[in-house]
């Protein structure tokens, strides 16, 4: 093991002085790369991240274009992912192959606005389309009425977007509701999100109306810089070498996926870009989990959404199976954390395998991981909340991001104190002012 | 300001409209319910265009204003039909957010029907109107100005529109002539022939109806005498929507307003259905009233009889509303006081009529038996509460042990009133009250409870204790127990125990709710010189209930202090004929009620003996009027004993 890290510190060094002779020029991809490089290191060069070389690391300047691409990515990230209001229909796209497909494509043509997002959105649409041409006769006059209603809530004067604005998707997803009341509540909802939007956009325009040159200057030293500049792919690739050598040597998490049917639409959704954040965090912690995503089909929703998301992303650095956790580990090493488990989490186990459970529950708060940590006899342990807060408002059911961020802190050997504070103060008891 | 009903009209516009600028909105409208109570004195006919503009000002303010007036509920008032809607709909408008241009193209509207004050519209107006109004957008402006009518209630700018429409020669769009409807049905009469045009009118025109425009029919077409057709209207609506409260409610007054039971069953039936019927208690004072206003006794025993099966009570407030339409439709007829039921004994303390007994039926207690475990305990998932061979051991036994005479709620009673410590020796003395009467009890609880095991090692009777895993299933083991035992077995708790009610199904919640409240012992204390003593229960029907001499309310007194209740009643008394009910009643009964009409005086006058029943703190050591009275009267500790074995039996 200790040589292994030694090795990694070796070929680190080797990386930087490379980089330093360069500094001037900051070219990068020319370094040769050595043979004799451990195995879980090889990851990190090369193989994983070969399309993504070119672009940003023949770059003379610090690449402020590239970083507007970025932005732009990950605003359509947004809309995109909200966009993605079915499912079932996202379900039947076959995400690897459209991914190589828009590599190709980007390579060969320069512009840099094609995007996996869109693609995904163009499918999504065609197919809601398709879907409202063939209904059956029922459908269609349920349809019907629907519109009618639509227009006549419009003429009401609540703010909902009018019939023009209204696209097949979001048909589609009102037939889905019951009620009345829940359509015009998605209604509004629709024109809520539509206004934040064009305002964000105006604000954006506006900004780059104000100050077109400024943006474009970039700092220009004499003698080139003092430090070396790291560039995020860079900062990328360790990442994933240590994602990567956890998987081989790391404690395991497991979060266990089987809750899409217990969740609605939009936890489900949540729960997905919670996951995100959670392989992120993880990500960038020294020695990472190496992640257990179980009872995980490829059809598992969140996963679908998850994998969306990480579109940037070349592989997900994380075991995924259809297995439960049952199969995976013996069952005296699991401790499933429950909100309402009645055993309390005393000090982080390395020997124990964690699980969290890959929930969002807004509206039903039903003790569902309890439920199930008792059906399969394992432990169930809950964080001491009670003992090491003062819990003020708010339900203990953490999210997912908070979950990750609590037990990094955990393994990494920090006190409760310090591994609760990824807690939102807005859950906690308030000091009075005279406590000050 | 207040002094304005000596005003003419146009100064009150004009005070309305120093108040918008100069004061603080929140501080006139503090005045407000001042300033109906002023119009309710005036005579009618000036004061409907006072409440008119009055009405008019507030919708141009605020929302805060507008859930403020709602909350006042001071729009109510007997001379105008107008308003009295305003308080209902009220909430809808806060709720849902509106479009910006929208409301100011309504505000212009408002703002010109102001500014014309009484002068009839012509068709310049109204061309000048639409030239403003369609400058932007794309919505019509025949459909703005329909629905800000439909919206203010304004009945006869409304027809004179239409027929503006009219003569110009277009086709009115169809959410125009919805609107139309609905506002025409505000009236409640005089128009329906009209309403009944334009909605056959409608129909020829489009083969669908969707769920919106059918609320806005229905309130339409239930002001008519067409109010038969709401009901297919409802079918229409449950293919993509649910009834809506509000337009259920309007059906059901329909129905009572003319006296159509059969409209009135159906309306009831569908809001058992649909909706939670404790939503409707807000309704419930407009519908009694109208159920006076047809003069049928038969819908209002309708109504009564579904208040009573879900035991919807109402407010002070409520029932003040209720006495004043009795006064406002038979005049004369009627004295209303408040009172209470006496827990123990069951008659009214200010008449002295016997309430009914609460009793289940036998084959709705065994339905309640036989899916409680199914429904309750097992629910979506057994390890929710509990795990499969926990139910499974407990269900074995309570058919080894029981059926039991007490259920105990153990934890619930060790920590009654001892501010979170748990005291097991309370626990013993109410298990010793039980025992000592050779009562076969259950106590159940979780491991908390071998603190109180401890205790009674010695004892000769034993009570069956039962403790479970988690305290998340106590609860429902013990009501399982005391199911399982019978339909009297008595269950000591101060638990509400509603969420196990509604895990139940919903046909079956009203069952559960009375044989719960019959059987639970909630109200107990323990004496000073340590005794166990029960306090009130809810042995008798509350609900409203019709006798020969009136009707009897129950009043919604839970507090803090008495999360229960205190069984208080309105009594509505008939004066007409009182003589009546005496010749049907017994020979105490009548003596009681003499007794009890100047209860004042009596009890200035007479002695301790014969006092009148004291409701409000009757522990069993008073003594009782009537023939269940014993004869040492309030002496000694042999006597009290006795009474609560009598009670107890019953």
């Amino acid at each position: 093991m200790a040589q292994t890290i030694l090795r990694r510190i070796w070929s680190h060094c080797q990386c930087s002085y490379q980089l330093f002779k360069h500094k001037r020029s900051y070219f990068m991809s020319s370094y040769p790369f050595k043979d004799d490089l451990p195995v879980q290191c090889m990851s990190t060069y090369g193989q994983l991240y070969k399309p993504h070389l070119p672009g940003n690391m023949v770059c003379g300047q610090p690449n402020y274009r590239h970083k507007s691409v970025r932005f732009v990515d990950k605003k359509h990230f947004s809309t995109g992912f909200v966009h993605l209001t079915n499912v079932n229909v996202m379900e039947s796209i076959d995400l690897e192959t459209l991914k190589k497909q828009v590599l190709e494509e980007k390579k060969k043509s320069s512009d840099k606005n094609i995007h996996l997002t869109e693609k995904v959105k163009e499918i999504v649409a065609a197919k809601c389309d398709e879907i409202v041409a063939n209904l059956g006769p029922e459908d269609e006059k349920k349809l019907k009425v629907i519109q009618l209603e639509h227009s006549f809530l419009y003429s009401e004067g609540y703010l909902i977007p009018s019939s023009e604005e209204m696209l097949n998707e979001y048909w589609l997803e009102a037939m889905k509701l019951d009620s009345k009341n829940q359509r015009l509540k998605y209604y509004t909802f629709l024109a809520k999100r539509s206004n934040i939007r064009k305002s964000a956009k105006e604000k954006t325009a506006a900004k780059k109306l104000l100050v077109p040159e400024e943006r474009e200057k970039t700092p220009v030293y004499e003698h080139g810089r003092l430090f070396i500049r790291i560039y995020e792919s860079t900062m990328k690739r360790w990442q994933n070498h240590r994602l990567a050598s956890s998987m081989m040597y790391g404690i395991p998490l497991v979060i266990d996926m089987d809750y899409v049917t217990h969740m609605r639409m939009q936890e489900v959704k949540n729960t997905a870009s919670q996951l995100q954040s959670v392989y992120n965090l993880n990500k960038n912690d020294a020695s990472p989990f190496h992640l257990h995503l179980t009872s995980c089909p490829e059809d598992n929703a969140i996963l679908r959404l998850f994998q969306y998301l990480q579109q940037e992303e070349q592989d997900i650095l994380a075991t995924v199976t259809e297995n439960s956790f049952l199969d995976l580990f013996e069952r005296e090493n699991l401790v499933y954390l429950s909100p309402n488990a009645r055993q309390v989490m005393k000090e982080f186990d390395p020997t124990a395998v964690y699980i969290i459970g890959a929930f969002n529950d807004k509206a039903t708060m039903l003790p569902i991981s309890y439920a199930r940590a008792k059906e399969y006899n394992i432990k169930c342990q809950r964080l001491p909340l009670d003992e090491q807060l003062d819990w003020g408002l708010g339900s203990k059911n953490l999210t997912l991001d908070q979950m990750i961020k609590i037990m990094v802190a955990l393994k990494n050997k920090k006190s409760w104190k310090e591994a609760l504070t990824a807690i939102p103060g807005r859950k906690l008891k308030k000091l009075a002012d005279g406590d000050k | 300001m207040i002094a304005f009903n000596k005003l003419p009209v146009r100064l009150l516009s004009n005070s309305l409209k120093c108040c918008d600028t100069k004061l603080n909105k929140v501080n006139t409208l503090c005045h407000w319910p001042v300033l109906s109570q002023v119009c309710r004195s005036e005579p009618a006919k000036s004061t409907h265009d006072v409440m008119t503009h009055c009405s008019l000002w507030l919708r141009t303010q605020h929302k805060v204003v507008w859930s403020q007036a709602a909350f006042h509920r001071s729009f109510v008032s007997d001379s105008q039909p107008a308003t009295e809607e305003s308080a209902e709909t009220a909430p809808n408008f806060v709720s849902k957010p509106m479009r910006r241009d929208r409301q100011e193209k309504q505000q212009l509207f408002r703002q010109m029907i102001c500014n014309k004050g009484n002068t009839p519209w012509t068709d310049d107006d109204w061309l000048q109107l639409a030239d403003s109004l369609s400058l932007t957008g794309q919505e019509s402006w025949e459909v703005i100005c329909m629905h800000t009518l439909y919206v203010d209630k304004n009945i006869s700018l409304g027809q004179n529109l239409m027929s503006y429409i009219e003569r110009q020669g277009k086709t009115p769009s169809l959410v125009v002539v919805t609107f139309y409807i609905g506002l025409l049905g505000e009236s409640c009469a005089g128009f329906d022939e009209e309403i009944h045009k334009y909605y056959q009118y409608l129909l020829s025109r489009s083969s669908v109806l969707d769920a919106a425009s059918i609320e806005v029919l229905i309130t339409g077409l239930s002001g008519s005498k067409y109010y038969r057709q709401c009901l297919q209207l409802l079918e229409t609506v449950r293919e993509t929507s649910n009834p809506s409260s509000a337009s259920l409610i309007r059906i059901l007054r329909a129905g009572l307003r003319n006296q159509d039971i059969d409209v009135c069953q159906a309306a009831l039936s569908q809001i058992e259905q649909w909706i939670d019927p404790t939503g409707v208690t807000i309704y419930l004072p407009k519908v009694i009233e109208e159920g006076l206003s047809g003069n049928s006794q038969a819908c209002l025993e309708m109504v009564m009889n579904f208040m009573q099966k879900h035991k919807l009570v109402l407010k002070r407030a409520e029932l003040e509303e209720v006495v004043q339409a009795f006064h406002r439709y038979q005049p004369n007829q009627w004295t209303a006081n408040y009172g209470f039921i006496n827990h123990h004994k069951g008659h009214c303390s200010i008449c002295g009529h016997q309430m009914k007994r609460s009793e289940v039926d036998s084959s709705d207690f065994h339905s309640i038996q036989s899916i409680f475990l199914d429904q309750v305990i097992v629910g979506n998932n057994v390890f929710f509460k509990s795990s499969p061979e926990e139910v499974d051991f407990f269900v074995k036994f309570v058919e080894k042990t029981g059926p039991f005479d007490v259920v105990i709620d153990g934890l619930n009673v060790m920590y009654r009133g001892c501010h979170g410590k748990s005291d097991p020796r309370q626990l013993a003395k109410v298990v010793e009250y039980f025992t000592l009467q050779g009562k076969k009890v259950l106590v159940l609880g979780t491991r908390m409870l071998t603190g109180y095991t401890n205790l009674i090692r010695k004892l000769k009777d034993k009570p069956v204790v039962y403790m479970t895993s988690t305290t998340k299933c106590d609860d429902a083991f013990f009501l399982y127990a005391a199911l399982r035992s019978g339909k009297h077995t008595l269950v000591v708790s101060s638990d509400k125990l509603r969420d196990h009610k509604f895990l139940l199904k919903p046909s079956l919640r009203p069952v559960f709710y009375q044989w719960i409240l019959s059987a639970q012992v909630y109200d107990w204390f323990i004496s000073k010189s340590g005794e166990f003593i029960i306090g009130k229960r809810h042995l008798y029907e509350t609900g409203p209930a019709k006798d020969d001499g009136g009707w009897h309310l129950p009043e919604n007194d839970v507090t803090a202090a008495n999360p229960f209740g205190r069984l208080s009643i309105l009594c509505l008394r008939n004066k007409i004929d009182p003589l009546g009910s005496h010749d049907t009643d017994t020979n105490t009964k009548s003596s009681r009620q003499t007794a009890l009409a100047e209860p004042l005086r009596q009890t200035a006058l007479a002695g301790p003996g014969s006092s009148p029943p004291r409701h409000t703190h009757n522990r069993l050591s008073v003594t009782w009027p009537g023939k269940e009275r014993t004869g040492k009267t309030g002496s000694g500790t042999q006597a009290s004993t006795r009474n609560k074995k009598e009670w107890f039996d019953n």
